[in-house]
């Protein structure tokens, strides 16, 4: 076997290694070979460090697509949702069985996680928008939270007709729940690649890791000083405020027992989602911490 | 010049490089090095994985060629046209700004 081919058999299998498959991996490797076959002495560099910086370029970019794409699905899987919703009237009290508080709960807390993971997907898409590169782990972070956004989306699309459906005395119409599901799956499954293609690549690039307090740009300083720069305490307070905010409405609309049923069963799932996915959305940078570069110093106002 | 002093003006040396005509990868590289006198002392292979991104970016469109051998060709998009124009004032701003400092 020649250099040439040595050198192309290995920056094929390494290529393979950080996530490259099909035409892209092909089209690298074609283009090296063209190069070697232009200049044989080319010193074209360690096989290993070029296919992670494809990797570490083509994966921000890839990152920030999926984002954008999943928040766009997002987009529209939430309005033919709230159309059908709308259509459909009054269905989600709560009538005290086990089985209906299941039901309530996986239906609101999927389209809750939905919006929130697809919201912050963007949110951080958008703010690191002109990186050529970015670090791996907010690479990472970027397609987790688009890949929870789609799936928990994906869920709330069948969960929410079903649980209408399964309301005693509510009638939906079969053919308008069939056409929501399907439009609504369909985004979804139209961003799916975008993310698949993201989640395979495995940049390498270091760099600090942010919390959630990160996504709130600007404001950071403000929040920060509000909640003692802990993101924990952030979710604490806001769940709190969701919880009185839902049960004022309650109490406002002459219905206290369920009003302050709702804003408790909010709050609850709220927190649980945060305790279930804070890490690994990037909402807490404990777990990535240990993966690579120390998390970004907290923002403390004295 | 080093590769760290070129980390960040290597997309516009690129793009700057395919405004004139359409070249593949290592046609690109060489055209780096006649307009630079050699003085750009580029790890060659660092540059395709800049043009994947920038083709990703949009600001530069490729396709196969086949003058007896397949490879790919860069072009510049209308996007690219404009991002480099912005890079040429940035760098004449900054260019100016630190002249105007030295001397």
């Amino acid at each position: 076997m020649t250099d040439r081919d040595s050198f192309l058999q290995t920056l094929g299998s390494e290529l393979s290694r950080v996530g490259f498959r099909g035409t892209r991996r092909q089209r690298i490797i074609d283009e090296f070979s063209d190069h070697l076959a232009c200049d044989p002495s080319a010193q074209l560099g360690q096989p290993r460090v070029l296919a992670a910086q494809f990797a570490d370029e083509l994966g921000t970019s890839q990152a920030r697509t999926a984002a954008f794409t999943a928040f766009g699905a997002l987009v529209v899987l939430g309005a033919v949702l709230v159309v059908r919703l709308l259509s459909m009237g009054p269905f989600n009290r709560i009538d005290g069985s086990a089985g209906d508080t299941l039901g309530i709960l996986v239906a609101v807390m999927a389209a809750q996680i939905a919006f929130v993971s697809g919201g912050l997907a963007l949110v951080r898409g958008l703010r690191l928008r002109h990186r050529r590169t970015i670090p791996a782990h907010e690479a990472r972070i970027l397609g987790r939270r688009a890949g929870v956004g789609l799936a928990a989306g994906a869920l709330a699309t069948v969960a929410i007709p079903l649980r209408a459906a399964a309301t005693p005395g509510h009638t939906p119409s079969t053919a308008g729940s069939v056409v929501t599901v399907a439009v609504a799956l369909a985004a979804v499954l139209a961003a799916t690649p975008a993310v698949v293609r993201a989640a395979r690549l495995r940049p390498a690039s270091p760099g600090p890791g942010e919390d959630l307090l990160a996504d709130f740009g600007p404001f950071r300083p403000l929040v920060a000083a509000l909640t003692g720069a802990s993101p924990t305490r952030f979710a604490l307070l806001s769940g709190g405020a969701i919880a009185v905010v839902i049960a004022a409405a309650g109490v406002a609309a002459d219905d206290p027992y369920d009003g302050i049923l709702r804003g408790v069963m909010e709050a609850a799932v709220y927190l649980g989602a945060y305790a279930l996915l804070g890490r690994y959305l990037g909402l807490r940078t404990a777990a990535l911490a240990g993966r690579g570069a120390p998390p970004a110093p907290a923002v403390r106002d004295e | 010049m080093t590769a760290d002093e070129l980390k960040g003006h290597l997309d516009a040396l690129i793009l700057a490089t395919l405004s004139h005509q359409s070249l593949h990868g290592y046609a690109v590289i060489e055209a780096l090095k006649s307009r630079s006198g050699g003085k750009l002392a580029l790890p060659e292979g660092t540059v395709y994985p800049a043009l994947h991104r920038l083709e990703r970016s949009g600001l530069l469109a490729s396709e196969w060629a086949h003058d007896g051998r397949r490879r790919r060709v860069y072009s510049l998009t209308t996007r690219g046209q404009r991002e480099l124009g912005l890079s040429r004032a940035r760098w004449r701003e900054f260019t100016t700004t630190i002249e105007a400092v030295l001397a």
